[in-house]
């Protein structure tokens, strides 16, 4: 047998070795120029150029001017050969390029046929099971594909994150700058339904207590509201922000705490699904029921189909989301809470067993889904409220048949007693380091040591009032004190710490859907036909000190500021201050 | 070499973009030209084409199964890739014709026409009869692929397995945004098409140069786990008639032909499986039978979940979504689509009811499509659990494209083309 000389020794292979280096080379040197020459045209665009400019603008003075056109046609026509210049340079370097790879891919490919080895015979292998060396692996790798695809398949249905829509320029709809408003500001602020808490005391005690609707007596300013709704108005940094929709629109509505003009208003985006929803007028809440939140950069806004929004204090859409049409009887209706940066989004629906309803935490300045609990729970028309209590902070949610409440931060459970029955609708409150939680009118009312973990059903139950539990309105707290109120006007008043009952006051004929409220020491209670009672309470009785009149019927729950009171009727947005 | 790709393709679409923003003469009386369709080629162009990939599925065949001429294969792919590559720009493209197949099929608005049947069914008929000769050297993108592949490696056979799956999910999902009228995709994310046309997106650039660059060291990447056509060849395949066979007459089993396929190609001889073993394999493929229809259940529910999402490619769908964002505020300036349809006065409800009914078609074709998917894993995971018995050294037909690599390894083969004498393959130390 004739011994064969290494390929790198034959003649041929030295000569496709060179030949590719050689075309690649080139090739390089081509492309450096073609790619030097696009940055160059890309920094100076043959038509646009200063003189141009200045022709152009000297034209434009005057239009009739003859010499000025000629010297713009010359510059024209230079600019035209200068890019058919350019053009020819790059096609004929495109070709040159092509041109070079091909010579180099052939010498490289020829090389490399030269360079083949001649394969030498193996020992006898036949008895080495070589399938089942792969088969196994491709198996699990298959079977690993399968998983992949299927989970981005359930990502797609059900995403986890909220959707953060891009605005036509491409870029993520960028979050609203900060509103720039200081802490002072902000702690003056009523940031979400019944105030910070969802307490309903003011922290002012300097509100007027004497109003008239009809005659304009302490009424600051009155001013109408585009779109009807039940839901409460939210202050900060001297803007009132309150929702109204119908059955085609939902608008979020800004005004001017000072003259109560309107500063804006939007339309809140939707999606088919969302605009599908048909709620009858008598269903009970409406379409916009649920309070506003904010956390002084961003106000959010939610409504009975399940659309979610956010906005800046100057009613640029931060972003917005749709939860889907919640199944719920009587409309959706639990308000927005916050906590630091976390939007609170209860969203209670169906049956127990279904496991729909959810409690989520989003980050108010992105949409995005920070986390979520899903809740055991059917409807319920309750807002959560965030406290601190033993220095750790907590959302405590009202539900039936659980009142639980979750870590904010993280949405972790922390402690859930069972009590509830039936349509929950008033809120839970918090009075020092116990919480309230009302039930409805067949169900009795709970105080429940807030410091327990787990189910702590019959451990940290201190009391539970039978008497006059109420059904929509939320009770109103305070050290000493705790209120009920029913739709049908009978005001209950337990002692907070023992629970015995105290006194009742039955209201006569007034009918309430507004949670009552506390200012310095007097309650005020707003009926659904705008008359509002001022009271004050004792630990043995309750003493009538006026009632006033809205003008207007009223089921919404006032906002509270420095001698101000805001409230929404149902047709307009009212300002009550002294001495106007 | 991927980075000089990158420049050719770059330099030639910054050439072409840039005669599109061409501006208008100042103060010209230059008459601005109105755009033009351009006329359909003439027929005799079309039967020529025609004639052309016959020829060359004939040709195909012929060096492949009788012929075994890998230098004929090769020179045949460069004839090829200058016909209907360069020349025809990659639009005789039986890959393509996928789509025009399925939204004929399903769109009664719509029909193929002769030409394109035809161009659809040639290379799956040299198939039943030759096996993949549409790949060996008629398939531009193949042949494009064939010629960058300088120093191909092999892949674990297992990777291969699992990643050829995917040709088959894009050709169920060509197949649906297709029927259903949303987007050609195959021809929207023809990775090399750019290369034909001289002109491309960034992204679709992008896109070339990767599969051109990856192909350099893995080969036909496109073609062994993307190519919906193929996925079709690979299946016909498996009972072609004739085939390229590795050894011309018998297999003296010298191994030399083992590492010779960089597209892992070529299956080698089994064992004989012992009782406990082959109890082992029964029990397996009972459960993997038994799984099979889990499989295509739970892709057919997905695939149903996912109908919003797939609807997204329909442009009916775009549109209402777009209408949507102007009309709630989420976008700032009307898009031309918008525009126009503004322009035509039909009422955004209409719109809204048109993009419903998009989303009906995907309810039943997201769940044919799921279904699929959940089939195309079930077949596998049944292939791979089965044993055959193998004695010789044999192309594995749905994933050999008969380019004819490993003919040279083949001692019988030498001295067939008169390479060598047969006395000096056996006195070989």
């Amino acid at each position: 047998m004739t011994e064969q000389p290494p390929p790198s020794d034959l003649l041929p292979y030295r000569i496709a070795v060179r030949t590719a280096t050689v075309a690649a080379v080139f090739s390089i040197v081509v492309a450096a120029l073609l790619l030097h020459d696009f940055f160059h045209r890309s920094m100076k665009d043959p038509f646009q150029t200063s003189a141009r400019d200045s022709l152009k603008a000297a034209l434009k003075q005057q239009p009739a001017n003859e010499s000025i056109k000629e010297e713009l046609r010359k510059l024209d026509q230079q600019s035209r050969s200068e890019y058919f210049r350019q053009r020819t340079f790059t096609l004929s370097g495109a070709a040159l390029l092509c041109g070079g790879i091909i010579v180099s891919l052939a010498a490289a490919k020829w090389a490399a046929t030269l360079r083949r080895k001649q394969p030498q015979p193996l020992p006898d292998a036949t008895q080495r099971d070589w399938e089942a060396t792969w088969t196994p692996a491709a198996r699990w790798t298959v079977a690993g594909l399968f998983v992949v695809l299927a989970a981005t398949a359930i990502g797609s249905i059900f995403p986890l994150r909220g959707t953060v829509l891009k605005k036509s320029d491409g870029q993520a709809a960028a979050p609203a700058k900060a509103a720039g408003i200081s802490e002072e500001e902000l702690a003056r602020a009523w940031p979400c339904f019944r105030g910070r808490g969802g307490s309903g005391i003011s922290p002012y005690s300097n509100v007027p207590d004497d109003w008239d609707g009809p005659s304009g007596k302490n009424i600051l300013w009155k001013s109408p509201v585009p779109l009807a709704g039940n839901s409460s108005p939210v202050i900060v940094a001297g803007r009132i922000f309150l929702t109204g929709a119908d059955e085609k629109q939902r608008q979020v509505f800004c005004y001017d705490a000072e003259s109560g003009k309107l500063l804006w208003q939007r339309d809140v985006p939707s999606t088919p699904d969302s605009r599908k929803m048909q709620l009858k007028d008598d269903a009970g809440s409406g379409f916009a029921a649920c309070t506003m939140s904010t956390d002084g950069r961003y106000v959010a806004a939610i409504f009975a189909n399940g659309d979610l929004a956010a906005y800046d204090l100057d009613g640029e859409l931060a972003w917005s989301q749709s939860l889907g049409i919640p199944e719920n009887p009587y409309g959706h209706a639990a308000s927005l809470s916050i906590y630091k940066n976390l939007l609170l989004v209860p969203f209670d629906q169906a049956t127990a067993k279904a496991a729909r309803s959810k409690l989520r935490a989003l980050d108010i300045a992105t949409g995005l889904t920070v986390w979520e609990q899903t809740r055991s729970v059917p409807s319920s028309w309750t807002t959560p409220i965030v406290i601190r209590v033993s220095n750790r902070d907590q959302v405590v949610t009202a539900a039936s048949p659980w009142i639980i409440a979750y870590d904010p931060a993280e949405g972790k459970e922390l402690w859930r007693v069972k009590g509830s029955q039936g349509d929950v609708a008033p809120s839970p409150v918090s009075a020092g380091n116990f919480v309230i939680a009302s039930a409805t009118d067949s169900a009795p009312v709970l105080a429940i040591r807030a410091d327990g973990s787990g189910d702590v059903t019959t451990s940290h139950v201190l009391w539970k009032g039978e008497d006059n539990t109420p059904d929509i309105c939320s009770p109103l707290a305070t050290e000493e004190f705790v209120f009920l109120l029913t739709t049908e006007g009978m005001l209950t008043c337990y002692d907070a710490h023992k629970g015995g009952k105290l006194w009742e006051e039955d209201l006569g004929e007034f009918k309430c859907k507004s949670s009552p409220s506390l200012v310095g020491k007097q309650l005020y209670v707003f009926g659904e036909a705008g008359k509002c009672w001022i009271l004050a309470p004792t630990r043995s009785g309750v003493k009538r000190v006026r009632q006033t009149n809205l003008g207007e019927n009223c089921v919404t729950c006032p906002a509270f500021q420095d001698s101000r009171m805001v409230v929404r009727g149902n047709k307009n947005l009212f300002c009550i201050a002294k001495g106007k | 070499m991927p980075l000089v790709l990158m420049l050719l393709l770059f330099a030639v679409e910054q050439a072409v973009y840039a005669a599109d923003l061409f501006p208008t003469p100042e103060f010209s009386n230059h008459p601005i030209p109105q755009s033009q369709t351009p006329a359909p080629r003439p027929s005799w162009q079309e039967y020529l084409d025609l004639a052309f990939l016959t020829a060359a599925l004939a040709a195909a065949s012929f060096l492949a199964v009788k012929g075994r001429s890998r230098t004929g294969l090769f020179l045949l792919s460069i004839v090829s890739l200058a016909w209907l590559g360069f020349w025809r720009k990659g639009c005789v493209c039986p890959i393509g014709a996928i789509q025009n197949v399925a939204q004929a099929l399903f769109d009664k608005d719509y029909a193929a026409g002769g030409m394109v049947i035809a161009v659809f069914v040639l290379p799956l008929v040299f198939t039943l009869f030759f096996g993949r000769s549409f790949c060996a050297s008629v398939c531009p993108l193949g042949a494009v692929q064939e010629l960058v592949a300088v120093r191909p490696v092999q892949i674990p056979t297992w990777i291969d397995h699992a990643l050829g799956l995917l040709a088959y999910i894009y050709l169920g999902a060509a197949a649906l945004f297709a029927a259903t009228g949303s987007a050609w995709i195959i021809c929207r994310y023809d990775p090399f098409v750019g290369l034909f046309r001289l002109t491309s997106s960034a992204a679709m650039l992008a896109l070339s140069v990767g599969f051109l660059g990856v192909g350099l060291f893995i080969g036909r990447p496109y073609c062994r786990w993307l190519c919906p056509y193929g996925a079709i060849l690979a299946l016909l395949s498996r009972v072609s008639w004739r085939h390229l066979k590795i050894p011309p007459k018998q297999c003296v089993q010298c191994r030399l032909c083992e590492d010779a396929c960089p597209y892992g190609a070529i299956l080698r001889p089994t064992v004989v499986l012992s009782p406990v073993e082959r109890m082992a394999a029964r029990r397996r493929l009972i459960v993997v039978l038994c799984a099979a229809p889990l499989l295509i259940a739970t892709g057919a529910l997905l695939g149903f979940g996912m109908r919003s999402s797939l609807a997204n490619m329909h442009p009916t769908v775009q549109l209402a979504e777009q209408i949507r964002l102007e009309e709630t505020g989420w976008v700032k300036t009307r898009s031309d689509a918008t525009e126009a349809f503004r322009g035509t006065g039909e009422s955004v409800e209409s719109l809204s009811a048109s993009a419903d009914k998009v989303l009906e078609k995907f309810g039943l074709g997201g769940c044919l499509f799921g279904g699929w998917v959940g089939l195309v894993f079930a077949v596998k995971v049944t292939q791979l659990s089965l044993r055959r018995r193998r004695t010789d050294y044999e192309p594995d037909r749905s994933a050999c494209v008969s380019c004819g690599r490993c003919l040279w390894y083949c001692p019988e083969e030498h001295p067939r083309q008169e390479f060598i004498q047969i006395q000096s393959i056996y006195n070989m130390p």
